[in-house]
Order: structure tokens, then C-alpha cells, then sequence
């Protein structure tokens, strides 16, 4: 029987404060400025790809066939494309499906990463090492590359085969990370009782374990928001991304960089549409870094 | 070292085999034939073609024939350039990337490492701020629009470089044009460099032999370069195996816009073209580069760290 821990005697005669982990972490991630102004960007950012039919009375398929590949001027903020299309208006809605895709395609691959590493971890022993034998085969395989292939050779092209193909590719770093967690949970004590009073394998996975292991998890998903959003980007700029009329940041960016061929300049194609997607990248990294930083003290880089 | 090397070899053989296995499955698996394209031709000849490309036999013996002739080698026929062979496509092709992805990585490291020892040297001082923003910019900007962004600047703004095609003998004037490229493909890896070279640097400067070091008096320089260095960049150095797998997809972009003849042009393009047969040569190719770079990145690490054994 050990004794009651004493409270500490410092504290006798003033009223404690109980700070829980989380509200530490909260406040550390508010301090951090740089964190916190990109949160704002973010949203602010995030609105205006909701708000821009509000924002300005042009449609993103009207043409205006007499002012193609125009500057930026009163009526068209951005400029016009080879099209006669307006930028700004192509722009947010184009956020639209790049957002809807980096948020869509993280879904996807925590949703696999967080299943198969807690199987994994839960099962043990051959099956944990058959299951972990699997990600280390698949790490190695040139994922961009076999993401290309199925693309090319799928016949249509819409925002769901995008978030689905790169979600489907995007887990094995959440399983081994979600693994690794729930084997350090797996034999703590609320477990064993829960064992102990009789509960099956999946409600203790699903209402004992994950609620434990969701920090990591959180933080992870976000760094890989970016990552997934860069992979669209990436994609559409090879023309394997979405199709037309629909738009995103790497079709407007790969348009832009087919219209520089030509003798004009016609920089804001490419400048707009890159400073969207260069500002969106940097603030989903700095809030990524900043979460990490706050709720991760033991990885914390001393600065 | 031996044993090492066969578990590596037998290792990257497994995942050689997996790719091709997966990307056959791909290409069969999916509907489009590179005979469907643009003109539309008559069913006869395209059942010919099937037939010279064994397409019209059973899937599995379709398998079988593509890797017993990988096995031996022969990358098979392309199936769009119907007079090359993938092996006559593949191979220049890959000279090019691979010449343009060494100078990136060269450039990368020589830029990158400096940098990130000058910012820990520097800490919290003007050269660590500048330093950090331009890596935190290189992973910001991506890639394909780091591209357009350069050309824009150097060759229509100040007229300095010329923007594409590659060099057409090694005169000075003619490998200006690799610049750019080089410069798009390295900056995203400059910029991770210089994060894990300075991150390696300020965690080596705290351990005791550091401060032993400086206890016998020796000078900052010296205690930096001769006795931080070699610990300092071992992060650098694991960086590297990932670098080139990075490089490689990165080299599909700026391959496009350069228009550089070399093997991530014609990956897009065979997979654009529904070329089974290249699409697959360049992705085994692009494998067993990557590969054979991580295996040549672990041997160095057991060089410079004798604590990481290879056994």
C-alpha cells in the first residue's frame, strides 16, 4: 500500500491551478506566432474559395473572347486566360477542389493507416510481423510513379479517383506510426482491465485505444494535408489531374507555364495561381510544425 | 559486408519483381490499348497488333512471356513507337536524366551543406534567418512551379539564360541550358540539406568531446569543421537515398518543362500513350536506380558512423 501523494507544499494556501496537458499544448501553440498567423492566412484563405461566387459576378466558364490572355484590370482582378476566362474567379474555385482533395485524400489514408496499424499492433506476434513485412515491401515501390500509371490509364478523371488513388497510396506511414502507439498503450492498465472485464478485441481497438493514440495521429494528418494537396498539384500539372472545366492550383499553374512559351510575358497565369498554392503549402507546414512542436515534447527541437 | 550486400541484392530483386508485377497488373487491368488513339483504325489491323504484341493471348501468358523477357534483359518492343525498342528509348534517355540529376544533387549538397553550417554556426544571427527562409521558401514552392517562375525571371525578365531544349555539344554557351533545370530539380533537396545539416551541426555542438575539444584550446574553426563536421552531417547523408527517389519525380516535371529529352519525358509521355510495354521499362529502370542508390547511401553511412555496423 503506498500512501496518498502529498500535495506539494508550495502550493498550501493558494487556490491550484490544474493545467491538463492539453491546455499546455494549447497555449504553447497560440505563443508560437508564426503557427498561429498561418492558422489565419489558412482560413482566410479557406473562406474565399467558399465565399468567391459572393466575392466577384463572373462565372468561371464565361469567355470573353475579347479580352484573351488580358492583364489584370478593374473588371478581371487577375487577368484573363487563353480562354478569356476570369483568374480570380478560376482561382478560388480551383481552391476549392485543391482543398477538397488535400482534406478528402488525408480522410482516406488515416482512415487505412489508423485500421490497419491497430490490427497490426493488436494482433502480435506473425500476424503483427506478416502485416508490417507487407508496409516495408510496399514502402519500396516508386508510389509517384504507380500513382501516374493509374491515373493514365484510368478512363474518367474526377476529383473522387483523385483523392481516392492518392489516400489509397498515403497510409503506410500513419499505420507504422499508429502501430508503434498502440503497442506502447496496448499493455497499460485500463487496457488489461478492460480485457479483464470481458470486452472484445474491437471495442477496445476502437473506445480504449484510439482515443489514446489520436495526438500523434493528428499531428501526422496534418503535415500529410500538404503532401496530399502538392501530389494533386503535381498531378494535374502532368494533365493526369482533374479535367475540364473543373480546375484546380496545378492546372491553372500548368496552363500558366504552357502560355510562357510565347513570345509575351503573361506572368500573372503563372504568378496568381503559384502564390495561391506556395502561401496555402506554407501555412498548412507552419501549423503542422507548430502542433508538432506543442503537443509532441519529446520530439521537440530545442531552439 | 558480403552478407549485407546478397540480403540487399535479394531485397531489391523482391521489390523489382513486385513493381513489375503491379504495373502489368495496372496496364492489363485497365481499359485503353495504345492502338486507340487518335485515328481510329480499322479492327482488322488492330487485331494484327495485338497479335505481334501477344495481347491477344491469356493474360498469364502474357505475364509469363513479359518476365522471362525481362529476366533476359529485353525491355520488349514500344508499343506507340512502333520501329524502337524500349531498350533504344530507355537508355538515352536515362543518360540525360541521370546527368541532369547528379549536377542537382552536386549542386544541392555543395549549396545546401554550407549553408546549413554557416546558419548553426551563425545561430539566431541575420545568416541562420536568411539561410532558413530560402529553405523554408525551396519547400514551399514545388517544383513545377519553381520551373515556369525561373524562366519567367531569367529568361524573359533579364534575358540571361536560354529556357529549354538540351545542350547540343559542351561548348560554354550550349550548357548554359542545363542552369535552370538543374537549379528547379536541386532547390527543393538545397533546401532540406541546409535544414538536417544545421539541425546536425547544433546537436553535435552540445555533446562533451565538442566541449573537450575547445578545452585543449583548440580554434572555433578548427573544434567546427574538424571535429563537428564528420558527426554534424551524418543526417545529410541518410537524406540522400530518399533525395534521389524525390529526384527522380521531379525530373518528370522538369523534363516537361524544359523539354529535355530524357527518361521522365518519356515516362509521362508512354503512360499518356498507354505504351505498356515503356511505361513498364521506365518504371523498372527507375527502380533499380533508386535501389541501387539506397544501397550505395547505407554503405556510406557505415563508413562515416562505425556505430552503424553493416552486417
Amino acid at each position: 500500500m503506498t500512501p496518498a501523494i502529498a500535495a506539494p507544499a508550495a502550493d498550501a494556501g493558494v487556490a491550484p491551478v490544474s493545467r491538463s496537458p492539453t491546455r499546455l499544448a494549447v497555449r504553447r501553440f497560440v505563443r508560437n506566432r508564426r503557427a498561429l498567423a498561418s492558422a489565419g492566412l489558412l482560413a482566410l484563405i479557406g473562406l474565399a474559395t467558399l465565399a468567391v461566387p459572393l466575392l466577384s459576378p463572373l462565372d468561371y466558364r464565361e469567355q470573353d473572347f475579347d479580352y484573351t490572355l488580358g492583364r489584370p484590370n478593374g473588371r478581371y482582378w487577375m487577368g484573363t486566360d487563353a480562354l478569356g476566362r476570369d483568374l480570380f474567379v478560376r482561382l478560388f474555385l480551383g481552391g476549392r477542389i485543391s482543398f477538397a482533395v488535400g482534406l478528402l485524400a488525408t480522410t482516406v489514408s488515416v482512415a487505412l493507416g489508423l485500421a490497419y496499424g491497430s490490427v497490426s499492433a493488436f494482433a502480435g506476434g506473425r500476424t503483427d510481423n506478416l502485416m508490417m513485412r507487407l508496409v516495408d515491401v510496399l514502402y519500396g515501390l516508386p508510389t509517384m510513379l504507380i500513382i501516374i500509371i493509374v491515373m493514365a490509364f484510368l478512363r474518367s478523371r474526377s476529383v473522387v479517383t483523385v483523392f481516392v488513388v492518392i489516400g489509397l497510396f498515403g497510409w503506410l506511414t500513419l499505420a507504422r506510426i499508429v502501430r508503434g502507439q498502440v503497442l506502447s498503450v496496448k499493455e497499460l492498465a485500463f487496457v488489461e482491465a478492460a480485457r479483464a472485464l470481458g470486452v472484445r478485441a474491437g471495442p477496445i481497438i476502437w473506445r480504449h485505444m484510439i482515443p489514446n493514440i489520436l495526438g500523434p495521429v493528428i499531428i501526422y494528418s496534418t503535415l500529410s494535408v500538404p503532401a496530399a494537396m502538392l501530389s494533386e498539384s503535381f498531378l494535374s500539372f502532368l494533365g493526369l489531374g482533374v479535367s475540364e472545366p473543373e480546375t484546380s492550383w496545378g492546372v491553372l499553374i500548368s496552363e500558366g507555364a504552357n502560355a510562357l512559351g510565347t513570345e509575351r510575358n503573361y506572368w500573372w497565369l503563372v504568378a496568381f495561381p503559384g502564390a495561391a498554392l506556395a502561401l496555402t503549402l506554407y501555412c498548412l507546414n507552419s501549423i503542422g510544425d507548430g502542433l508538432r512542436d506543442s503537443f509532441d515534447v519529446q520530439q521537440r527541437q530545442d531552439r | 559486408m558480403l552478407a549485407f550486400t546478397l540480403r540487399r541484392l535479394l531485397g531489391g530483386a523482391l521489390t523489382l519483381f513486385a513493381v513489375a508485377t503491379l504495373s502489368f497488373a495496372i496496364t492489363r487491368a485497365t481499359p485503353g490499348s495504345p492502338f486507340s488513339t487518335e485515328r481510329s483504325l480499322p479492327p482488322e489491323i488492330i487485331r494484327n497488333f495485338e497479335a505481334y504484341y501477344g495481347l491477344d493471348k491469356p493474360v498469364l501468358v502474357q505475364y509469363a512471356r513479359t518476365m522471362g523477357r525481362l529476366l533476359r534483359g529485353d525491355l520488349g518492343p514500344s508499343m506507340y513507337y512502333r520501329d524502337f525498342s524500349c531498350n533504344d528509348i530507355v537508355w538515352p534517355g536515362l543518360r540525360k536524366s541521370v546527368v541532369l540529376g547528379s549536377i542537382a544533387a552536386a549542386g544541392a549538397l555543395a549549396i545546401g551543406l554550407p549553408l546549413g553550417i554557416l546558419a548553426a554556426a551563425r545561430q539566431n544571427r541575420w545568416q541562420d534567418y536568411g539561410a532558413m527562409s530560402l529553405s523554408i521558401a525551396g519547400i514551399c514552392i514545388p517544383n513545377f512551379l519553381l520551373g515556369p517562375l525561373l524562366v519567367l525571371l531569367f529568361t524573359f525578365g533579364l534575358g540571361l539564360l536560354p529556357p529549354a531544349r538540351w545542350p547540343e555539344d559542351g561548348s560554354l554557351h550550349e550548357l548554359r541550358k542545363l542552369v535552370l533545370p538543374a537549379w528547379t530539380l536541386a532547390m527543393v533537396h538545397l533546401a532540406y540539406v541546409s535544414r538536417l545539416a544545421r539541425a546536425g551541426m547544433l546537436e553535435v555542438m552540445n555533446k562533451d568531446y565538442i566541449r573537450t575539444a575547445r578545452a585543449k584550446g583548440l580554434s572555433e574553426w578548427s573544434v567546427y569543421l574538424r571535429h563537428g563536421l564528420k558527426n554534424g552531417i551524418t543526417p545529410v547523408v541518410s537524406y540522400v537515398g530518399p533525395m534521389v527517389a524525390v529526384m527522380v519525380t521531379g525530373s518528370l516535371v522538369v523534363e516537361l518543362v524544359f523539354a529535355i529529352p530524357g527518361l521522365g519525358q518519356h515516362f509521362v509521355k508512354s503512360a499518356q500513350n498507354r505504351d505498356m510495354n515503356l511505361i513498364m521499362a521506365c518504371v523498372l529502370v527507375y527502380t533499380a536506380l533508386v535501389i541501387f542508390m539506397n544501397f550505395l547511401v547505407d554503405l556510406a553511412y557505415g563508413l562515416l558512423d562505425p556505430r552503424v555496423r553493416v552486417t
